[in-house]
């Protein structure tokens, strides 16, 4: 009976070492794996700046690289190491240790990459172009007659504007922006609804939402996250004593959610 | 249009007779997914950065031994900053990837205020941080110099003053010192890792991997925690209750380093984001904020718990954090930066 439990024992301390031993390997592998998938997928940028991709791409594929060399490399035994100095270190992490690190792993599996939506603007607070000073937007194309304003995107209208927040100077000029619909009530004129983007410089818990002030001609049927797309022109309209710079819309059509962000 | 009007009021009509309205649970559930978004945002931003960091203290613990590191470092403490500086500037990582090097510079038995300098100085020193300063702030270029200078001054305080409170394994934390991967016994028996010149390339090369893969997942570990606690700030403390802090200059220096402490965003990057709030805050909270997020974030404090001992990280926190708050003060009053 004795002998048997300490077979048993043996046997279950064997399973021990082998589980640790494949766990960390394991572990690398998903983290470098999940980073290639999302490469693969054209999903990182959801994540982080495009700049990023490339080393963060290198990254995963060395992960997915080293967890290979640790699968090939002999067992704590096998090596004989007592103090295990770099080969045998993974038998001293914890059970829990994994579990925490397979956590991010889970998440990434069960839900599939996503944009930030409305929520996330209100909470760090939407900064409407021309209503405040927007630093950080890298394109800024000043606006003068020469500059054909129907081809402006987001970005260029909020370099614009932030440049020059005049909107006596961009009186009648045309706009065709898409963006993520957003009520902010203590952010804009009564009446006035924004389309936001969300600036990113390096990943998304930079994520500064930015966007345009459009008369809502909605009379608020459009919500929250809806995306849209406005054709308009730039006018004007008062905010606390100030004449800020607004889109008046000749056309509001619901398209397609796509990337909010802006790099 | 009408028929989304309509749900909405069925859901909150539903929701007087059940614990949470429709509203509420919408808000809940997007508040989770924005977690979710932001803490695998981190993570993954983090990663390469995490990588170099613990490649470079693989390279050293496997090629580099104790005793040649040490010939690099001067005796004198204060001498001892320079060389610790000038790596950090020739590190182009954020915080993630030098607290992988500050360990090994410490298990390799390099005293522990060039390490702390080391730690903290080379996020904000090295040429990519202040590139970006420089692009970011080019309606303001003092803000290079002043945000190198303060990190210099202190990340050099600060490592002197830790290092004359405390010495060798009184700072190391206890997973370090138990730690087979860390040497700090310079005469055990085991020596096939680190400089020995009867190794082959291919199998130091091999050791280099193991021992980078060993510590990635040592690191990762505290930077999961510190991503998922950063990421939860976020989405659960509105921004502008930080912000709205800042009315007079006092309180704009504390909201700004309460700000960078919480969203513990990336030393290479940070200076665009502290842009966008130049026109709320003075230019001396602007640089508390520069300065304070590359050394104390809710994600470098965990994996400084990898290093340093608990009550050594409240000493380094608590004596950085003073010394910006300080700096930030001083400078405004004076007048010099506005």
């Amino acid at each position: 009976m004795t002998i048997r439990i300490e077979r048993l024992r043996a046997r279950h301390a064997s399973w021990g070492i082998d589980i640790r031993r494949f766990l960390g390997p394991f572990i690398l592998a998903g983290y470098g794996l999940f980073i290639l998938s999302l490469f693969m997928r054209n999903v990182m940028q959801l994540y982080i700046n495009p700049v990023y991709i490339a080393p963060t791409t290198l990254a995963g594929a060395v992960l997915v690289g080293l967890a290979a060399l640790s699968f090939a490399r002999p067992s704590v035994d096998a090596c004989n190491c007592e103090d295990a100095c770099g080969c045998s270190d993974s038998h001293t992490m914890g059970l829990h240790t994994y579990g925490l690190l397979c956590v991010p792993l889970l998440l990434a599996l069960l839900f599939p990459p996503r944009a930030l939506a409305s929520f996330s603007a209100i909470e760090r607070g939407p900064q409407a172009a021309g209503m405040t000073v927007l630093h950080g937007a890298s394109s800024v194309k000043r606006v003068s007659l020469s500059v054909n304003t129907k081809t402006f995107g987001m970005m260029d209208w909020v370099g614009a504007l932030s440049a020059d927040p005049n909107p006596r100077d961009y009186q009648g000029k045309p706009v065709q922006v898409t963006g993520m619909v957003l009520h902010a009530p203590g952010s804009v004129p009564t009446g006035y609804i924004m389309v936001i983007r969300y600036m990113v410089t390096c990943c998304i818990a930079d994520a500064r939402p930015v966007g345009l002030v459009v008369r809502d001609t909605s009379h608020g049927a459009l919500k929250d996250n809806q995306w849209v797309t406005v054709t308009g022109t730039m006018t004007s309209a008062s905010e606390s004593g100030q004449k800020v710079a607004v889109v008046a819309p000749t056309k509001m059509v619901v398209t397609k959610s796509g990337n909010p962000y802006m790099y | 249009m009408a028929e989304g009007r309509q749900t909405g009021a069925t859901g909150t009509i539903i929701g007087v007779s059940k614990p949470f309205s429709g509203s509420t649970r919408r808000h809940i559930s997007q508040q989770i997914q924005d977690w979710i978004s932001i803490f695998l945002g981190i993570l993954v931003e983090a990663t390469p950065f995490l990588l170099l960091g613990v490649v470079v203290s693989a390279f050293v613990h496997v090629f580099v031994s104790e005793d040649r590191l040490l010939r690099f470092v001067p005796k004198n403490r204060f001498l001892a900053l320079v060389p610790a500086l000038g790596v950090g500037m020739l590190m182009p990582v954020c915080e993630c990837g030098n607290v992988a090097v500050a360990r090994r510079f410490l298990a390799k038995g390099v005293p522990v205020s060039a390490c702390v300098t080391f730690l903290l100085a080379s996020p904000i020193l090295n040429p990519v941080a202040l590139f970006a300063t420089a692009t970011a702030f080019r309606y303001y270029p003092s803000m290079v110099w002043l945000r190198g200078g303060l990190a210099f001054v202190v990340a050099a305080l600060v490592g002197l003053m830790i290092g004359q409170w405390a010495r060798g394994e009184q700072v190391l934390a206890s997973g370090l010192l138990g730690s087979p991967e860390l040497h700090l016994d310079h005469d055990h028996e085991h020596h096939h890792h680190h400089g020995d010149p009867g190794r082959g390339l291919v199998s130091r090369l091999t050791a280099v991997g193991n021992q980078a893969g060993n510590e990635f997942m040592s690191m990762m570990q505290v930077l999961v925690i510190g991503a998922a606690v950063a990421s939860a700030t976020q989405v659960v403390i509105p921004r502008s209750a930080i912000t709205n802090l800042g009315t007079g200059v006092v309180l704009a220096i504390v909201a700004m380093m309460s700000l960078a402490f919480v969203l513990s965003i990336c030393s290479t990057v940070d200076a665009f984001f502290a842009l966008s709030y130049s026109n709320l805050f003075p230019i001396p909270a602007l640089l508390a904020f520069l300065v304070i997020g590359p050394m104390i974030s809710m994600k470098s404090v965990g994996m400084m718990l990898t290093a340093f001992r608990p009550r050594v990280v409240l000493a380094l926190v608590a004596l950085t954090t003073e010394l910006i708050f300080l700096s930030a003060l001083i400078l405004n009053l004076r007048g010099q930066v506005l």
